[in-house]
C-alpha cells in the first residue's frame, strides 16, 4: 500500500509538473504587419480525451494549397525521443515534438532547439540542423523543441494541432477556412484558448500538486501507522512462546535474535509480495488518476517509462524500518518483563483501585502532545510561507501544522476513547446493564483497562481528519468558486474577440468596433483589456514593487438591474462604511486608483490606501503609472493575481483601447439571439467575436473545478481505506491479546453470539471514540487548508464549508466509521475465532 | 440430577475420555480423582457444557444437551453449572464486584448488584470489591471465581484443582468456601484434585484411569 499510495502519488506529481512545464500556448509568431481587415488569424484544438489522431493533422495539412500552416504539437518523455542507451537518460531533458509539414521552415528532420545541442549524440535521430526558438515561438515559450516532419516520422497523434491562415487572405476568408477544417475534426477537437488554458492549468495543477502533496505525506503516516500495528500483533501473539522460552531459561538476547530473525524473514517475503503487488495497485491507481489528468493537462502524461528504482527503494526501505523498529520496540518491552509476569494476563502487577485507571499512563506526555499541536496550529496562521525559487509562495509551516493534526490525534485519542466510553456508559447503568450486556461490559472494562484502544482511535482519527479536511476544503472552494462565477458572470453573454491586431498577440476588439457594438445593439458591456505580458513584446511586462504583475483594465459599465462583477473584500485598510458599488464607481472614474486582486495583494502585501507604482505601463510617453489601492477583490482567475486600473486610464497611457474580452448585458436576451441579432445588424463585428453564454462558460469551469478535484476524492478515499486497514490490523492486535479474557467469558456461558456482541461493543467504543475525534481533527484540517495553506499557497481565501457541506461530511464519516466497524467485527472474530487456538488455550 | 451415559471424548485420533456413565445424586459433593491425563478436566469440561461430548448422552436437569445449539448450551453453562477454575479465568479489567455481576449481566437478570455484594461479603472480599481483579492476590481472585460460579444460584458446581495455584492454608478457605457455598445452595459440587487433602474432604469421591471411571 505504501509502494502503491507513494508510487501513484509520484506519478501524478510528475505528469503535474511535466504538464506546467510544457505551454501548449501558440508556437506560432503572430504577424507584424497586419491590419484588423487582413488575416492571420490561428487556432489552436486539442482532443476532447487523449490525443488528435494523425488523420486530423492530415485533414488540416490539406488546407495547406489555401495558405494553412499546420503545426502537430506533442510533449513526449525522454525514452521516447533518445537512444535507449543514452548514459544520461536522467539528465535529460523533456521536449516538445513539433510535427511540420508544409511550413515557412525548411525542415528535412529534425531540427532541435539550440540549448538541446549538448545533447546532440543522444537522440534517436541524429539532429540535421538547429533553429532559433523565437523564430518559432517568438519567444513566449521556454520548452525546448524538436521540429520532426509529419510525414517521415511515426506519430501516434498530437497533443494539440495549431493552424494560422497567411496573413495574405482577408479575415474573413480565413475564419471560413478555419471552420471547415474545425468541422473536418468532428466532435472529438476542442478549440482552445492558448493563454487561457494555460494559466488555468497552471492555477489547478499548482492546487493539484498541494493536496497530494499533503496525501503523500499523510499517506506515508498512515502506513507506518498500519506496519508498527502489524508487528506489534505479531509480538503479541508470539508471547505464549517468548514466555515459555524465558520460563525455561532463554536468556533475552536469545529470544530477541530468535524472534527478529523470523521477523527479518517476515519482512523479506513482505516486502517482495508488497513489491508486486503495490506495483499492481500503483497501475490500477494510476490507470484512474491519469484518465483524468490527461483530459485535464496533458494527454500522454504518465505514458512514458519511468525508473521505479526509487519508489521501491524508498517504500520498502521506509517500511523495513518501521516493521523491524515496531518489531524490536515491542519485543524489547516483552522480554523485559519477568518470566512470571510473561505468562500472567497482565505485564504490570502494581495493584490500584479500578478509578485510578481513569488517567491512562503518560498522560503528561499526551497534554505536552495536546499543548504542542494546539500551539503549532494557533500560530500557523502567523508564519508567513517560504518564498521558492520559481517564485512560488510554499505554506511550509502550514505543513507542520498539518502534521501537529496527527500529533493531536494521537496525544487525545486516549482522552477521546476515555470520554466515549463514559458517554456511553451512561445509557447502561447497573440497573440497565441487564439489558445491554456487551454494552455494560465493555464500557465498564474500557474505562479500567490500563491500555485503552488508542492506537485504533488515532488511526481512525488521523484517517478521518484527512477525509474530512479535505472534502471540507473542497466543499468550501466549491462554494466560493461558485459564487465568484455568479457574482462575476451575471452579464448574459460573453464575448470573446479572434482577431490579433497590429503585432499583438492577444486577439482584441478594436475601441471603435466596441463603441458600434454597444451602440448599435443598446447593451453595457464590461470591456476589459488585459496585459499579462502577452498583449505586447515580451520584455515589456508591467512590474508592481519589481515583480511582474499582470493588468486587466476595466471600463466603466455598472449596468443598474445587474449585481457588481467585482466584489471588494474587508481588508486592511478599507473603509468598511462604504459600498462595493461606491468603491468601484470611484475606482472606473478615476485615474489614479487601483483595485488588486486577493491574490495580489497577498503576496505584494499591499493595504488599501497604499501609494503603489505601476511600472512598464508607459508606451504612451508618460511616466511610471503611481496610484492608489482602493480595495482588494476576490479573484480565483489566478493564482498570480491581476492589478486592475480603470481602462480610461489604461487607454491614455498605453493608447490600447478596445476589449480583450467582453461580458454582455443583454437584459434578458440569451446568446444564441444575441449572436444572431449581431450577426444581423452587425455581420462584420460578428465575425470576429465568439458569442457564448455566461452559463455555459460557468458550466465549464466548475466542470473543470470537479475534475480536477475528482481525482483528489480518489486518491483521499484510497488514503482513508489505507487508513481503515491500520485501525482493523490495530483492533485485531487488541483482540489477540485479549483471547484469555475471550476464554473466560465463554467458560462462564457467553455464546458466540453473545461474545460477537461484546467484540461489536468494543469496537463501536474505539470507532465511535475515532469518529468523534476524527471529525474535530478534519474540521481543524479543513481550517488550516482553507486558512493557512490555501491561502499562503494562492492567496485568495475560501469560505469555510457550509452547514449542508458539514452535513455530507459527517454523513460520509458515519458511514466510512460505521464500514470499519464491521470491517473491525469481522477481523476481532478472525482473530478470536474458534478452533484449535481455543483448544491449546483450554488445555 | 445429572446424567451421563457412555460419554466418550475423542480429540482426532486421541480418545480422552470414556466411555463414562454417571448419575449425580443432587445436593452430593464429589472428589474428582484421578492421574494426569487421565480425563478429569474433560469430564468436568463436558459436565459443565464447555465442549461437546463424541458421543453418548448428557442430561442436565432433565435436559438433554446434545442436540443443542451454541446458545443453547451457554444458556445452560451459564444458569444451571458454575465453574471454579485453577487459574481463575476473572476479566483482569473489571472490578471483582463487576466480574460477579457479569453472570447477572449475561443472563437478563435484574438487580444482581445486592446479591454480588452479599456474596462478596460472605468471602470477605467487601473491601476489594471495587479492585481490578488482576491487582488481587491469588486466593482473592479465587473468591472471587467462587462468588462468581454461584452467583445465579447453580445446581451444578465444578471445580477443576481450585486450590491449584493457591497456598494450603488458602486452599483450604477456598475449599471450605465452596463447600459452604454449595451446601447452602443445595447444589450438586464436583471437585477435580490431584491433593490427597482435597479429595480427604469428600465422603464419594470419582476416580478416572485412563478415560474410564474406575470408582463411584
Amino acid at each position: 500500500m505504501l509502494l502503491a499510495m507513494g508510487s501513484a502519488n509520484l506519478r501524478v506529481l510528475d505528469s503535474l509538473k511535466e504538464a506546467d512545464g510544457s505551454s501548449k500556448r501558440s508556437l506560432w509568431n503572430s504577424p507584424t504587419s497586419q491590419s484588423g481587415e487582413t488575416g492571420g488569424t490561428r487556432r489552436i484544438w486539442r482532443a476532447r480525451r487523449g490525443q488528435l489522431t494523425t488523420a486530423a493533422f492530415d485533414h488540416c495539412l490539406t488546407f495547406m494549397p489555401s495558405g494553412v500552416r499546420c503545426l502537430g504539437l506533442t510533449v513526449r518523455q525522454t525514452r521516447d525521443v533518445w537512444r535507449e542507451d543514452a548514459k544520461k537518460r536522467n539528465a535529460l531533458p523533456t521536449v516538445t515534438l513539433v510535427a511540420v509539414a508544409g511550413s515557412p521552415f525548411e525542415v528535412i528532420s529534425p531540427m532541435i532547439s539550440p540549448a538541446l545541442v549538448p545533447f546532440k549524440s543522444y537522440f534517436r535521430h541524429a539532429p540535421v540542423a538547429t533553429f532559433n526558438d523565437p523564430d518559432l515561438t517568438g519567444g513566449r515559450s521556454q520548452d525546448h523543441h524538436v521540429l520532426i516532419d509529419h510525414d517521415s516520422s511515426s506519430f501516434g497523434g498530437h497533443d494539440s494541432i495549431e493552424a494560422s491562415v497567411d496573413r495574405e487572405i482577408s479575415f474573413d476568408a480565413a475564419e471560413k477556412i478555419l471552420d471547415q477544417i474545425e468541422d473536418g475534426f468532428g466532435d472529438e477537437a476542442l478549440r482552445v484558448d492558448p493563454d487561457a488554458e494555460f494559466e488555468a492549468r497552471k492555477n489547478l495543477t499548482a492546487s493539484y500538486r498541494l493536496n497530494l502533496s499533503i496525501l503523500g505525506l499523510m499517506s506515508v503516516l498512515v502506513s507506518g501507522l498500519l506496519l508498527r500495528n502489524t508487528a506489534a500483533l505479531q509480538m503479541m501473539l508470539r508471547r505464549p512462546v517468548v514466555a515459555v522460552l524465558r520460563q525455561t531459561g532463554a536468556s533475552r538476547r536469545t529470544i530477541m535474535g530468535l524472534v527478529l530473525s523470523e521477523q527479518i524473514l517476515i519482512a523479506v517475503a513482505g516486502c517482495a509480495a508488497g513489491i508486486v503487488g503495490g506495483l499492481l495497485l500503483e497501475q490500477a491507481i494510476s490507470h484512474q488518476v491519469m484518465k483524468t489528468v490527461r483530459v485535464l493537462y496533458t494527454p500522454d502524461a504518465g505514458n512514458g517509462q519511468r525508473s521505479l528504482l526509487i519508489p521501491i527503494v524508498g517504500a520498502t526501505g521506509a517500511g523495513l524500518v518501521v516493521y523491524l523498529a515496531s518489531s524490536f520496540a515491542m519485543l524489547r518491552s516483552l522480554v523485559a518483563v519477568q518470566p512470571r509476569d510473561l505468562a500472567a494476563r497482565e505485564f504490570e502487577g502494581r495493584e490500584r483501585q479500578a478509578d485510578a485507571g481513569r488517567v491512562a499512563k503518560g498522560w503528561r506526555m499526551r497534554l505536552a502532545g495536546i499543548a504542542l499541536s494546539v500551539a503549532i496550529l494557533l500560530i500557523a496562521p502567523t508564519v508567513p510561507p517560504v518564498t521558492s525559487q520559481g517564485n512560488l509562495q510554499v505554506p511550509l509551516f502550514g505543513y507542520f501544522a498539518a502534521m501537529a493534526i496527527v500529533i493531536l490525534a494521537f496525544s487525545a485519542a486516549s482522552g477521546a476513547s476515555y470520554i466515549t466510553t463514559r458517554l456511553l456508559r451512561i445509557f447502561v447503568p447497573e440497573a440497565r446493564a441487564h439489558r445491554f450486556p456487551a454494552l455494560a461490559i465493555s464500557t465498564r472494562r474500557n474505562l479500567h483497562a490500563r491500555r485503552r484502544p488508542e492506537a485504533a482511535v488515532a488511526t481512525l482519527a488521523t484517517g478521518l481528519a484527512l477525509v474530512t479536511g479535505i472534502s471540507l476544503m473542497v466543499a468550501g472552494f466549491r462554494n466560493s468558486f461558485t459564487a465568484w462565477l455568479a457574482q462575476s458572470f451575471t452579464a448574459e453573454v460573453v464575448a470573446l474577440p479572434l482577431i490579433t491586431q497590429d503585432g499583438e498577440f492577444r486577439p482584441r476588439l478594436d475601441g471603435d468596433s466596441h463603441n458600434l457594438l454597444r451602440k448599435t445593439m443598446q447593451v453595457d458591456t464590461d470591456c476589459v483589456l488585459l496585459d499579462e505580458g502577452t498583449v505586447r513584446a515580451p520584455g515589456n511586462q508591467s512590474s508592481l514593487k519589481g515583480v511582474p504583475v499582470r493588468v486587466a483594465a476595466i471600463d466603466d459599465a455598472l449596468p443598474p438591474d445587474y449585481p457588481t462583477p467585482l466584489e471588494t473584500i474587508p481588508w486592511p485598510g478599507t473603509r468598511t462604511s462604504v459600498p462595493n458599488n461606491e468603491i468601484l464607481r470611484e475606482f472606473m472614474n478615476s485615474e489614479d486608483l487601483f483595485l488588486a486582486s486577493e491574490a495580489l495583494a497577498r503576496k505584494l502585501k499591499l493595504k488599501t490606501g497604499d501609494q503603489v507604482q505601476l511600472g512598464g505601463i508607459k508606451s504612451a510617453g508618460t511616466h511610471n503609472f503611481t496610484g492608489r489601492i482602493a480595495g482588494v477583490v476576490r479573484d480565483y482567475s489566478s493564482e498570480l493575481g491581476y492589478l486592475f486600473l480603470s481602462k480610461k486610464s489604461y487607454e491614455t497611457r498605453t493608447g490600447l483601447n478596445g476589449c480583450h474580452s467582453l461580458r454582455v448585458y443583454t437584459a434578458g436576451v440569451n446568446a444564441p439571439a444575441f449572436a444572431s441579432a449581431v450577426s444581423n445588424r452587425l455581420p462584420e463585428i460578428a465575425s470576429r467575436l465568439n458569442i457564448q453564454s455566461s452559463d455555459d462558460l460557468k458550466k465549464m469551469a466548475t466542470g473543470t473545478f470537479e475534475q480536477t478535484f475528482k481525482v483528489t476524492g480518489l486518491l483521499t478515499i484510497l488514503a482513508a481505506i489505507l487508513g481503515g486497514v491500520a485501525l482493523i490490523v490495530q483492533i485485531a492486535q487488541s483482540s489477540a491479546g485479549r483471547r484469555l479474557e475471550w476464554l473466560a467469558l465463554r467458560r462462564l456461558g457467553s455464546s458466540w453470539t453473545r461474545l460477537t456482541q461484546l467484540l461489536a461493543a468494543d469496537v463501536l467504543i474505539s470507532v465511535l471514540a475515532g469518529l468523534a475525534l476524527g471529525l474535530v481533527c478534519g474540521g481543524i484540517m479543513a481550517w488550516l487548508l482553507v486558512v493557512v495553506i490555501n491561502r499562503q499557497a494562492f492567496g485568495w481565501s475560501i469560505a469555510m464549508p457550509g452547514i449542508s457541506d458539514l452535513a455530507t461530511a459527517v454523513l460520509f464519516a458515519v458511514a466510512y466509521a460505521a464500514a470499519l466497524w464491521l470491517a473491525g467485527v469481522i477481523m476481532s472474530w478472525w482473530t478470536m475465532r474458534p478452533g484449535k487456538a481455543w483448544e491449546v488455550l483450554r488445555e | 440430577m445429572i446424567v451421563a451415559k457412555d460419554l466418550i471424548k475423542t480429540y482426532g485420533r486421541t480418545h480422552a475420555l470414556g466411555p463414562v456413565s454417571l448419575e449425580l445424586t443432587p445436593g452430593a459433593h464429589y472428589a474428582l480423582t484421578g492421574r494426569s491425563g487421565s480425563g478429569k478436566s474433560t469430564l468436568l469440561a463436558l459436565l459443565g457444557c464447555l465442549d461437546t461430548p463424541s458421543s453418548g448422552i448428557l442430561e442436565i436437569n432433565g435436559v438433554a444437551t446434545a442436540g443443542l445449539d451454541d446458545s443453547a448450551l451457554s444458556a445452560v453453562r451459564l444458569r444451571s453449572t458454575g465453574f471454579v477454575h485453577q487459574f481463575f479465568d476473572l476479566v483482569s479489567d473489571l472490578t471483582a464486584l463487576e466480574n460477579v455481576l457479569v453472570p447477572f449481566w449475561l443472563a437478563g437478570v435484574a438487580g444482581g448488584e445486592v446479591r454480588a455484594r452479599e456474596l462478596l461479603g460472605r468471602l470477605g472480599l467487601s473491601e476489594r470489591a471495587h479492585h481490578l481483579t488482576g491487582d488481587l492476590s491469588g486466593g482473592e481472585q479465587q473468591r472471587v471465581a467462587v462468588a462468581r460460579a454461584v452467583a445465579l444460584r447453580p445446581s451444578l458446581i465444578l471445580a477443576d484443582e481450585p486450590t491449584g495455584s493457591l497456598d494450603s492454608r488458602t486452599g483450604n478457605l477456598v475449599m471450605d468456601l465452596i463447600t459452604e457455598t454449595a451446601q447452602e445452595l443445595g447444589a450438586t459440587l464436583i471437585v477435580a484434585t490431584h491433593s490427597p487433602d482435597v479429595a480427604a474432604r469428600f465422603a464419594k469421591k470419582l476416580t478416572l484411569l485412563d478415560g474410564r471411571m474406575v470408582t463411584t
